[in-house]
Formats: C-alpha cells, structure tokens, sequence
C-alpha cells in the first residue's frame, strides 16, 4: 500500500505505419503499479508475449500480496527491498512463462517484449526494466530518465563510441540487447527511488522518444495537471511526428493523499466560527 | 524445430589423437555429445551422452551445455549458454572445436543496413552476466553522534535506507515516540542523496534545513528526529574516500 495520492492517464496507439499494436499496459493506480510493454515477433506473437508480461505481473503480485511466503523466482538483491525483490521476481516469472509458451508453438518462436515496471510501495517508487522501453522522472522544471536501455546503441555510448545526438539517428537502434521471453533467464535492471509529493513519473515504449525530445515531453507535462490529457497529447505529438511506431505512454502524478492531521485539526479550528455563524 | 541458417557456419573439430575434420552448421539445433544420436559424436570418455547443443535466435548462434558433467568451455571459459563468434574455442572433454563464421563477418562489414532492418525490433542479448553491483561502487556508510538508534554505525547496502522505528528501517530509531519513517537515504549515481518523508520531519544538513531532498558529501552531518548522524562514503575496501 503507497502512502501517496495517484491520479493517471495513459494512451496506446497503433502508430499511422503499422498493421497492429504490439504495445501492451497495465495501470492501477490504488495498487501504485504501471507497466509498459513492447512486443516483438512475427505475425502477432509480439502482442502474444507483451500481453502475456501485462498478465503476470500484476497477478505475481497480488499472489504475493496475499500470501507474502510465495517463492521469488531468482535470487533475492539484498541491497534492494522486498518490494522490488518481488517485482524482479515477477518479471521473471514473465519470462519464464513466454520463453515456454515460444518453445511450444512454432508460429511464437522467437517472440519477446521489453518491460518497464513502477510499483509504489509506501514512500518507495521500485522499478524493473528490459529492453527498450523506459522511466521518466518529472521532478521540479527537469525530466530525469530512470532507466537506461538495454539497447546496442546505448551500450555504444556508455563506452563512448557513440554520442548520445548520432545514437537516435542510428540504423540499428532498434537492436535490444535484453528483452522479455528470448532466453530461459533473464537479467532484470532494478531501481529504488524515494518520491516526493509533486513528483510525475511517465513509463512509454520507444514509439514515444523516436519521435519527441526530451524538452518537448517536459514541455508537454508541465501544461496540464490532467494526466489523461498529458498522455493523449504526448501520442498526438508522436504521431504527428512521424508515428512509425507503436507508442504508449503512462504519466503518474503522485501527490500526498491529504494534510497531516494537525493540518487538518488547525483547518477544523479555524473553519469553525465561520460554519457556526452561517 | 531446426532452421536453415542462409551462410552457414562451420565447426572444425580437432580431436586429441591429432585427427582434424569439418563440419557444416546449417542445421540448428545442432547436438553434440558421446551417443551417437548426436549430429557431433565425440568419442570421448570426459564427453557426456548429451553434452552440449548449438541453437539459432534470429541470426545469432548459442552454444548450450546440456547440465553436462565435465562442463563446455569456450576460449577457455566455462559456460551455461554463450552466443558464439568466430574464430571461439570450444572445449568439451579432451575435444577442442573451432567456430568458424566468416561469412556473416564479412557481409556485416560490407553493408550492415542489409542486416539491421532500420523498423523491426531484434533481440542480439547474451546470456546473463549476473545481476551484480559493480565491485568498485562506494559504500556509505552512517556513524551515530548522538540519539537512540540500534547500533552505532550503519553500511548503507541497499539501495534506498529508511530511518525510522519502522520494521523495515535500516538506521533504526528506538526512542519512545520515534516516528516511523523521518527519512531515508538512498544511492542515486555514485553517490546518496537524503530525502524527506511524509512524515514531514525536519531535516538538516551541517545545521541548515532542506527541502525535499539533498546529495550527501563525505563527512556530511545529518539531524533528524532526535538523531545526529555523520555521513561518510568508504571504498570497496572499507578505506575513508579522500576528498578530491
């Protein structure tokens, strides 16, 4: 259970070039759990193992939920809480389950997806990603990213041979170097971060950053406090930019739930003689 | 189900009497052990029945062990799963094998746009490298000035630390009104930030108040809820990290 208000909006679309959506969310803002995943395949197995991933992890978690002595697939990350613990274990369970189900029919061979996963637990906002799909942080005037994808070029400019302008012009920037489902296991990247009221955290496929920069997703987060209306325009601008790709996004603005007590007893006590004398 | 792998690949396998021979890879799975069900029958007592596999994703080869009970070794290296490359040295018992994939080099050099189409996603991932902190991160670690805690000194191993009277906290406060969760200190990059909770307690940092949050600098002093801390970061040895 998250301590803080969530109020969110997401939006999936098709994209203008391609036949079908391979992108698939999740998005429950009383359990604090986002999910966005990007399927990949051929015919329609990409939106197989992307929806398989959407299935499992809320499922993984609410079984875990409910029965906190529920195994985690994987080894347990002392430095990370339970809470992320078990959200890595649910992304390998997802995993697990896609990696069978493409072994077994021969029209999903090869199928996989990326994820990214925000859960808010308490104060604590866990994060899972593989692949290319990715975490935003919306914090004051600046947009920070939370995740780093698992991609070819972007391993590329973490060892400098590639600048981060030439690496969104790159003919093989769609090669990731993780995904959901293509190996029997799978390493998942694991963040922690401590939220503060304010904070607006968005999760979208690469559809979205292909598209837009980084100054016009801030721009356009910061003109509305509806997130429905955020995410609606942010698919618009992808589309009018080009749309060769499917594009989901998910924006969270996180707020406390409602003034501390004494905030509250203060408000009732000076509220008083105004309802008395009306 | 086996592929038909376009430029195929071979194997040449030297076997430790001196005898050499070679072998097409154009069908995967490809096996290989000492039964001679195998598509590589090795004659070799250290070789097990089933011993390892070689497998296609998309247009990348892997070398899998099948549990086998001596192991599979590549440039010397013993694996569970390994995409291979050419000019690998595989070791299975007192066999060697040369992977040997020219083709796919020199046509990936001369027009790479043919290979990597621009819009489909593909996957080149490798096996797991473990999931791991990288062994020469800093660790922060919190001393106790003043105030009742736990103990009087904390390693700040994971990720996110909270401070509170909270079963989970890390830094425990054991006072009798200590609130449950008054901060919590977490890594971002290289180093640790400390940050405010709902609980709104006050914080400060050498003696002035934050908002929000606020990066640690060794040696740093933190008061909250009653405890006064100093913040300092060791290197992976446990040594002081010296101001730079």
């Amino acid at each position: 259970m998250h301590s803080l208000h969530v109020t969110h909006g997401a939006t999936s679309d098709v994209g203008l070039t391609r036949a079908h959506n391979e992108d698939r969310f999740h998005a429950d803002p009383s359990a604090g759990l986002f999910v966005v995943c990007d399927g990949m395949g051929g015919h329609r197995a990409g939106e197989v193992a992307s929806s398989r991933v959407i299935d499992i992890i809320p499922r993984h978690l609410a079984e875990a939920g409910a029965d906190p002595s529920l195994p985690l697939i994987g080894a347990a990350r002392p430095e990370f809480s339970s809470a992320t613990n078990r959200l890595a274990s649910a992304v390998r369970l997802a995993n697990h389950t896609v990696h069978q189900e493409a072994a077994r029919h021969a029209a999903y061979a090869g199928m996989g997806t990326t994820v990214v996963a925000a859960w808010l637990v308490g104060p604590i906002l866990s994060i899972a990603h593989v692949g290319d799909s990715r975490l935003y942080l919306i914090r004051g005037n600046t947009l920070q990213p939370l995740t780093a994808d698992h991609s070819l070029v972007q391993e590329q400019v973490q060892s400098g041979l590639l600048t981060a302008y030439d690496a969104t012009r790159a003919p093989h920037k769609h090669v990731l170097t993780r995904a959901v489902g293509v190996h029997p296991l799978v390493e998942v990247e694991l963040g922690e971060l401590p939220v503060l009221s304010g904070d607006i955290v968005l999760l979208c496929s690469d559809g979205l950053t292909a598209g837009l920069s980084a100054d016009t997703i801030l721009r356009v987060v910061q003109e509305s406090s509806d997130p429905q209306t955020v995410s609606d325009r942010l698919i618009a601008l992808s589309n009018a930019a080009g749309g060769t790709d499917n594009t989901t996004v998910i924006v969270a603005m996180l707020r406390h739930r409602k003034p501390g007590m004494w905030h509250r007893m203060c408000a009732q006590l000076f509220a008083a003689p105004t309802t008395a004398s009306s | 189900m086996s592929q038909h792998h376009p430029a195929s690949p071979t194997l040449l396998v030297k076997a430790p009497q001196g005898g050499t021979r070679e072998l097409d890879l154009s069908r995967t799975p490809f096996t290989i052990g000492r039964k001679p069900d195998n598509d590589l029958c090795l004659e070799d007592l250290a070789v097990s029945a089933h011993h390892a596999r070689i497998v296609q994703v998309q247009q990348v080869l892997f070398l899998e062990d099948l549990t086998s009970t001596n192991g599979t070794f590549v440039n010397e290296q013993k694996i569970d799963r390994r995409q291979l490359r050419d000019a690998d040295s595989i070791r299975l018992g007192r066999h060697r094998l040369i992977f040997r994939d020219t083709q796919t080099v020199t046509s990936a050099s001369a027009n790479p746009d043919d290979l990597l189409v621009a819009d489909k996603t593909m996957v080149v991932s490798r096996p797991m490298s473990g999931e791991r902190l990288p062994a020469e991160q800093k660790i922060g670690v919190v001393e106790i000035l003043s105030g009742k805690s736990g103990q009087s000194q904390y390693r700040l191993t994971k990720h996110v630390s909270l401070i509170g009277a909270q079963d989970d906290a890390v830094i425990t406060l054991t006072g009798w009104f200590a609130p449950k969760t008054a901060a919590m200190i977490s890594r971002r990059g290289e180093g640790y930030v400390v940050s405010q909770t709902e609980s709104g307690k006050r914080i400060l940092v050498n003696g002035r108040h934050i908002q929000g949050e606020h990066a640690l600098r060794n040696g740093d002093v933190v008061e909250v809820a009653g405890l006064t801390m100093r913040f300092l970061l060791r290197d992976p040895k446990g040594n002081l990290v010296q101001a730079s």
